[in-house]
């Protein structure tokens, strides 16, 4: 028994030498808090984020640091682990502000914890920089100190898709779209921008998840006499439906599938051909950026500091490496690191920058207005290049896709 | 496991050492309840790092909660996660779509979580890990049927973010009062006939229903109890972070952190959970403070430890130690 209560004595003291650190805020540089998830259903996202904004923080400091008052700080990343928890995340934004005195704060990844975080700087007074958060409603919360620098919502995310359809002259569309949050934010989101576009929605149709066969769907489609097909399931839905559409010769002059562009997708061949997808990073789209690394200079940076990395770099490390370079320039206009200079910083800025993710345009609630997913078209000579917008686009759309029989 | 701890005294000391023991008793969880209410009521004036604090009084009501039914009764929920993403979904639900004000939501979501209860009440009637099997489904289903109501009313799988009610201070302050009232209920429930009814019905149901004990009432009266305050929670937690959604109202780790938390101090006592919670809720912060990315395989070798130190838990160990002072333990 002695031994044991010896043991638990170890046990304690060992728990205890575990001291919590005593940060003090340093005036010799600029200290941004971030979380990143160790553990739990968004540790591949976070840590994909956490790589794009610690390759922003190398080539800040590398460069000297950012100027703040006509002095060069350089920047330190403190993180913390929410292992993707949404107690924890507010537990990770309180600390980080109050005992690790940090100056400014990156957002976690996905919008539930965004909205966490931003709780808790809100209340504390910091400015919070968020890079995956796509949720419509977290804007219209009346948070102040937030500004989505490289995320769009949900709702604009159909939008570059759809002006190219209209620039190609069609007039009718027909949406799809599995029963889950995200497909239905898309879908909805699809048909708001097809109406401003005056493009005629000639079917919304929702049907449930797990379902296996579309050929109800696809004559539906096809009856309405849609120009159009806008399907915003996931991959293994649309592999479904491309293939059905091909045994059953069904044809759109426009198919676009938001998933397309993954390799996972791809990895179907030659039936995926012509089909419009987007995405933010690809070798044929190149921005041509003002603020930050180009897409040459990025690659490098993370295959250097990244070397043994599981994955190579995504859209998420894009976006949240943009977002990193976008709060660079923030910080240096402001000169300061308090919140509501720094969110007026951000408001004049809007319309200035273009990222490695594309160009920055924020309206007053922090939402971001630009930032476009170019559209992409496998192509079967070319491959997956970006035919929209013009900014970026390095090959002509091929309008309308041809018919299955004529391949 | 700690079917002998908090035990009636030993015959020979008769009725009026039995009421000394049990006075004693009473006035040592007063003391510990006074002792773990007040500085968390004065936390706010001290450091403007509340979440350490409600956090930490989250897990002592939630543990507190769940001996009730785990520690006296003997029954194991483990989809103890759906009273409390039940009580969040209703806050969320009410306040948002439905424009209650919070202080109204949070009641309804008590009454949410005594209803589920009360619906789930015919599963008592399992026994074992068969209830504990049944007790994890229902939560999922539980979960399922949210994600599946219609998305103007829940948010969907993107869930509800409840920012215009933003004030952690209130919402702090507010969960002071729920966990006074929670230790306080607790004790009320150990202290009570009904309290040593339950050890009774634990200890041996069909003995304690030949001397009088309505069995099945008092299981019920614990489980309805020990819904009810998870719900609150829930709620709570729901308003302090502004945000809910299926995945984290519902997360498994909520019911596994609460049977960890609560057998580490020891099930059974009413100490046990308290001192389980603060113990390893402390112990996780040190070390997730400290190291960024390997905390959680730390804290995995920490509850072995202790685990395999104090199999009956801190409390459950130290009455084996010293068993003259077992009685006074309340």
């Amino acid at each position: 028994m002695l031994k044991q209560l010896r043991n638990a004595a170890l046990a304690a003291a060992a728990a205890l030498a575990f001291t919590a650190p005593g940060a003090d805020a340093a005036d010799d540089k600029i200290r941004i808090g971030m979380t990143v998830s160790s553990a739990g259903n968004f540790a591949l996202a976070s840590q994909s984020g956490v790589r794009g904004v610690e390759i922003w923080v190398d080539e800040v400091n590398k460069a000297g640091g950012l100027e703040v008052g006509g002095r060069k700080l350089p920047v330190e990343l403190v993180k913390l682990d929410d292992r993707s928890d949404k107690q924890m995340t507010a537990r990770v934004y309180e600390t980080l502000i109050t005992d690790e005195k940090v100056d400014l704060l990156f957002a976690p990844f996905g919008s539930t914890l965004t909205a966490a975080a931003a709780t808790a700087t809100e209340r504390l007074d910091k400015f919070l920089v968020i890079w995956s958060a796509a949720a419509d409603t977290l804007y219209d919360q009346g948070f102040k100190n937030i500004v989505s620098a490289t995320q769009m919502p949900v709702s604009r995310m159909p939008v570059a898709s759809l002006d190219l359809a209209k620039e190609l002259g069609t007039k009718k569309v027909a949406i799809v779209y599995v029963d889950e949050p995200f497909p239905a934010g898309l879908a909805t989101g699809a048909e708001a921008a097809a109406k401003e576009r005056g493009l005629e929605v000639v079917l919304m149709e929702r049907y449930p998840k797990g379902a296996k066969d579309f050929s109800l769907i696809l004559q539906k489609a096809r009856a309405s006499g849609a120009d159009v097909f806008f399907p915003t399931s996931y991959e293994g839905d649309l592999i479904s439906m491309v293939r059905q559409m091909r045994q059953m010769n069904i044809n759109f002059p426009y198919t676009f599938m938001v998933y397309a562009s993954t390799p996972q997708f791809q990895a179907i061949g030659e039936d995926g051909d012509y089909i419009y997808s987007h995405t933010n990073f690809h070798p044929t789209i190149n921005w041509e950026v003002n603020a930050g690394l180009n897409r040459e200079q990025f690659v490098e940076a993370y295959d250097r500091l990244f070397p043994k990395a599981e994955y190579p770099a995504d859209f998420q490390t894009v976006l949240a490496y943009g977002a990193g370079a976008i709060a660079g320039e923030i910080i240096e206009k402001a000169g300061s690191t308090d919140a509501a200079v720094l969110k007026q910083a951000a408001l004049d800025l809007s319309g200035e920058l273009t990222v490695l993710a594309g160009p920055y345009k924020i309206d007053e609630t922090g939402k971001q207005l630009a930032m476009p997913f170019p559209v992409v078209q496998l192509q079967p000579e070319k491959g997956m290049v970006t035919v929209w917008p013009s900014e970026v686009a390095v090959a002509e759309p091929i309008f309308p896709i041809p018919a299955w029989t004529d391949r | 496991m700690a079917s002998s701890l908090g035990g009636v005294a030993a015959p020979a000391e008769g009725r009026s050492g039995d009421a000394r023991v049990g006075r004693i008793r009473i006035s040592l969880w007063i003391v510990v309840a006074l002792g773990v209410v007040l500085p968390l009521l004065a936390a706010p004036a001290l450091t403007e790092n509340l979440s350490f604090s409600f956090y930490l009084m989250l897990w002592i009501i939630l543990c507190t909660s769940f001996n009730l039914v785990a520690g006296f009764t003997g029954y194991m929920p483990f989809g103890y996660v759906a009273f409390y993403g039940v009580g969040a979904y209703a806050t969320g639900v009410l306040h948002k779509t439905y424009g209650l004000p919070m202080p109204g939501a949070l009641v309804c979501a008590a009454l949410a979580g005594a209803a589920v209860s009360l619906l789930l009440a015919p599963t008592l009637r399992l026994k074992g890990v068969y209830f504990g099997i049944v007790s994890l489904a229902l939560a999922v289903i539980f979960r399922l049927v949210v994600s599946m109501l219609p998305e103007d009313i829940t948010g969907g799988s993107m869930g509800l973010i409840l920012a215009r009610a933003n004030d952690p201070q209130t919402t702090y302050y507010v969960t002071v009062a729920v966990l006074a009232a929670c230790l306080a209920a607790a004790g009320w429930l150990a202290f009570s006939r009904t309290g040593v009814a339950l050890r009774a019905v634990r200890d041996d149901a069909d003995a304690a229903a030949i001397v009088g004990i309505d069995v099945t009432r008092t299981r019920l009266k614990a489980w309805v109890l020990a819904a009810t305050f998870p719900a609150v929670v829930g709620g709570l937690e729901a308003w302090y972070t502004n945000a809910i959604d299926p995945e984290a109202s519902f997360n498994i780790l909520v019911t596994a952190k609460v049977i960890v938390y609560s057998m580490a101090g020891g099930l059974g006592t009413l100490l046990g959970p308290v001192l389980g919670a603060g113990a390893l809720y402390g112990i996780d912060h040190l070390i997730w403070q400290k190291f960024p990315v390997l905390n959680l395989m730390f804290l995995g070798i920490i509850i072995m430890v202790m685990i395999l130190v104090f199999p009956r838990g801190l409390v459950g160990s130290f009455a084996q130690r010293f068993p003259l002072l077992r009685r006074y333990i309340p």
